[in-house]
């Protein structure tokens, strides 16, 4: 293990290009550069925020900041696995001269997919903070009902409540923790083992990926609709308080992205570090998938060449 | 000190004869027992052993399809052994393919820098080697543009150039002799001429006996995957030309 982490090293210019080379690639004739891949996340964002605050009435300044960071999280985890089915395709003709490690081919993928994520990151930074300053002022939660109150209650509640006082005190309470929300040093620190775990989730998914659509070539299509699946089984576009309201909070308990989403979601919308559990689960969901890409590479790598 | 060893080494190439394998046709197998995407034996190579140390240079010799290039890249370890071992010290630089590994949208000088850090480069030694590549490639200005836009003959210079800029320990031919326009065939010959005198082993695929005869010292004659004969370079160039009046037809493939 430790000496074919010592052959990546030793190869890592090669590696280092290959990524550097994507990146020109994709943006090698376009105006606009590197911003044409931000725009897919905000054009979604901007729509979804129109669905879903008219006609649901979700509150836009939590909900926008927090569904981009979903929608970037969820791009990082789609094109991992997408392009880690293709990633020893793409480097084939590499393959076929020179006996370099196979994981620099899904790890050229997963370190492109993360330095994306890391500008759709900052974007939602931006937004989160923006989104903070401009936050109505801090609450009185033990004040008088007001008109605002009636309706963030009535917007939250799918049936006349009878605790309305219940209801408005929760109601303003978040609200309050929202407006105290922006992220402090503490909390972007937490971000930076968050996105190493990321992007480690990222690299084991595009190994295993590649290896079995080289394998069975309809891996990625089965792919497609597994991640179709699992989006709407995530927290994404739909807040964890939906989940928990009609039951299924066995879903979030099973899906490892919810640890990843958590880990980010966390530390820039409610602005503290996230649980421990939160890394633990990020941490197990990591551990096992390199394991199982460690017994992919001990058992697959020298066959590889002969399914390509 | 750079050796090469195989000892008794087989490959058998399990091919599909419809290209890959779905997960569903993977299951399905398992139900019903005759496939309709049947395997395929290819036996490249039979039993091929080689013992060669510092200073030898071998050529190898055969007819299309006899297990020379194959020999090449199990000797460079990117196909591994079915059978036998395989043991090669000393750091290895092949020359296969050499149009392989472009890419398209990059231009002249960042190619040089990709295959440079393909081939054990560092940022800092490849700053050094660029000029001299370009000006083996006499490409010029071509230089600055995307490689999509160069001919074959521009790609094969550029290739060359870059491939043969290292020092190599062990170095692996693969029919690239025969390169370019006259004028760069003999600046190629020359410079293969440097390189091995350079390297400390070198074996050397080629269809052209001449250029073989003045390379090298030993030769191995392969003949459908197996080494049919090894010995000094004209002795094995004259049973192999002697031969050659009756061609042999290609192996028969057994069908599972």
């Amino acid at each position: 293990m430790v000496t074919y982490a010592q052959d990546i090293w030793r190869c890592r210019y090669f590696w280092m290009s290959l990524v550097k080379m994507d990146l020109q690639n994709r943006y090698r004739r376009s105006v606009l550069g590197i911003g044409w891949s931000l725009l897919n996340p905000i054009a979604m964002t901007t729509v979804m925020c129109i669905v879903f605050v008219k006609v649901f009435g979700q509150d836009l300044r939590e909900f926008a900041p927090s569904l981009m960071a979903g929608l970037a999280i969820w791009t990082y985890v789609v094109t991992s696995m997408l392009n880690g089915c293709q990633c020893f395709f793409i480097g084939e003709q590499y393959i076929r001269q020179y006996p370099a490690p196979l994981a620099i081919y899904p790890l050229r993928t997963a370190l492109g997919g993360t330095i994306h994520f890391g500008l759709a990151l900052l974007v939602v930074f931006a937004l989160a903070v923006y989104a903070h300053a401009t936050a109505p002022l801090p609450v009185d939660v033990e004040g008088p009902m007001t008109e605002m109150d009636e309706l963030a209650v009535n917007a939250h509640a799918t049936a006349p409540a009878p605790a309305v006082t219940d209801a408005v005190r929760a109601a303003r309470a978040k609200a309050a923790l929202f407006h105290a929300g922006v992220p402090g040093p503490a909390a972007l620190l937490s971000l930076i083992p968050a996105i190493v775990l990321l992007f480690l989730f990222g690299w084991s998914v595009a190994l295993l990926a590649g290896f079995a659509n080289v394998i069975f070539k309809d891996t990625q299509h089965l792919a497609e609709v597994g991640l179709q699946i699992v989006f709407y089984a995530s927290p994404i576009i739909v807040p964890k308080e939906v989940f928990v309201k009609n039951g299924l909070t066995w879903i979030l308990t099973c899906n490892p992205v919810v640890a990843f989403l958590d880990m980010i979601r966390i530390p820039l919308l409610e602005g503290h570090v996230p649980h421990p559990m939160v890394f633990a689960k990020a941490m197990v969901t990591v551990g096992i998938l390199m394991l199982a890409s460690g017994l992919m590479l001990l058992r697959q790598q020298k066959r590889l060449i002969f399914y390509l | 000190m750079a050796r090469i060893e195989l000892d008794n080494v087989s490959l058998t190439f399990t091919v599909r004869k419809q290209g890959r394998v779905s997960l569903k046709e993977f299951l399905v197998r398992g139900l019903f027992r005759p496939s309709v995407n049947p395997h395929i034996q290819v036996e490249a190579l039979k039993d091929v052993s080689l013992r060669m140390g510092v200073g030898e240079r071998l050529g190898v010799l055969g007819h299309n399809g006899a297990g020379k290039s194959t020999l090449l890249k199990v000797l460079a370890g990117i196909y591994p052994p079915t059978r036998g071992k395989r043991f090669v010290e000393g750091r290895i630089s092949s020359l296969f393919d050499i149009a392989l590994g472009f890419e398209p949208e990059a231009t002249g000088w960042e190619n040089i820098a990709y295959r440079g850090y393909l081939q054990g480069e560092t940022p800092v030694s490849i700053q050094t080697k660029k000029q001299p590549i370009a000006e083996f490639s006499e490409l010029g200005d071509f230089l600055n543009m995307p490689v999509r836009y160069y001919s074959a003959g521009m790609i094969v210079r550029l290739a060359f150039s870059i491939a043969t800029a290292i020092k190599p320990e062990i170095l692996l031919v693969d029919e690239v002799l025969s390169v370019g326009d006259m004028a760069f065939q003999h600046k190629a010959r020359q410079r293969i001429h440097e390189m091995i005198g350079k390297a400390q082993l070198i074996v050397v695929v080629s269809h052209d006996l001449g250029s073989l005869a003045k390379l090298c010292s030993q030769a191995v004659w392969m003949d459908h995957g197996r080494i049919r004969q090894m010995g000094p370079v004209q002795q094995i160039i004259d049973a192999y030309t002697a031969s050659v009046q009756k061609p042999p037809a290609p192996a028969p493939v057994k069908a599972a």
